[in-house]
């Protein structure tokens, strides 16, 4: 059973990949995306300022950033570090809370579903490609991703649907 | 896209069961006996679990046959699907201003002589 097996072979590659090239060695890279005071300039949204990050670069580390928005509103964002092994690789799960690290729902705004109650897990890999360094992001591993792709093969293998949910936006 | 609509969404597919129906509806439209097959349980216990789907939006039942096949319905899939690329997005974005940071302490170093 062909289709079978291509509906297997996807859903086991169930994550998003992000991937791009720094023009630094590795080292370098590992640090900025594992010390405080670094993610601090890069990791929020445009025009948002970060008065805390934590991030204890160990296995089992905590990681704490408060994010202000431009119209003042804290969101914050907590979670450990699961591996580390600089300058190759680090993977840390995060989640929303409140000022005092309680696990709370997604806040509105952080395109999250309010119900979603997972880690977001990344696995962050650093790979030296001469003097650069090439980073691999593996994100929301879980059915997230998962039914994205079953999405996509529900739709290649029914044309009619898709002609119908076509329609069916367009009359919006 | 609502939010709550999302949410409805994830909460149906939160079921390992749920999740398996739908693998099966991937491939075609199915009755509840059909479905009941594989999973070893009661027909009312897929038919609840239909229920589920059906509230969420990922399932359509047929009213012309008698035995009502259910199918799958690719909408909320897709929505999933474009969250996953807003999920892309903030990363894409956070990776463009680490880019520049990183650009910055380059200058910032040059300036004071370490020059590489």
């Amino acid at each position: 059973m062909a289709a079978r097996d291509s509906v297997a072979e996807d859903m086991a590659s169930k994550e998003l990949v992000i991937e791009r090239v720094f023009d630094a060695p590795r080292e370098r890279v590992f640090d900025l995306f594992t010390q405080a005071e670094h993610l601090q300039k890069w990791w929020g949204p445009k025009g948002v300022s970060m008065p805390v990050a934590e991030f204890d670069a160990r296995p089992g580390g905590k990681i704490f950033i408060a994010e202000r928005s431009a119209g003042g509103a804290m969101n914050y964002i907590a979670g450990a570090v699961r591996e580390i092994e600089r300058p190759s690789r680090v993977v840390f799960g995060i989640h929303f809370t409140d000022a005092d690290r309680r696990r709370v729902a997604p806040p509105a705004g952080s395109g999250l579903p309010g119900n979603w109650t997972e880690e977001l897990v990344s696995d962050i890999t650093f790979s030296s490609e001469g003097r650069r360094t090439r980073v691999t992001i593996r994100t929301l591993s879980g059915f997230t991703a998962e039914w994205g792709k079953l999405a996509r093969l529900g739709w290649g293998e029914s044309l009619d649907k898709l002609d119908q949910v076509i329609a069916s936006l367009s009359e919006r | 896209m609502a939010v709550d609509r999302l949410s409805l969404t994830f909460g149906a597919l939160a079921d390992p069961t749920r999740r398996a129906i739908l693998a099966r509806l991937a491939k075609g439209g199915a009755s509840v006996t059909e479905l009941a097959e594989p999973f070893d349980m009661s027909l009312p216990a897929v038919s609840k679990h239909l229920k589920v789907l059906e509230r969420a939006g990922l399932v359509a039942r047929g009213r012309e046959a008698q035995w009502r096949p259910a199918v799958l319905e690719a909408r909320p899939l897709k929505e999933i699907d474009e969250w996953v690329g807003r999920y892309r997005v903030i990363w894409e974005q956070r990776l463009d201003r680490l880019d520049d940071y990183l650009k910055e302490l380059h200058e910032k170093e040059r300036r004071h002589g370490r020059k590489g």
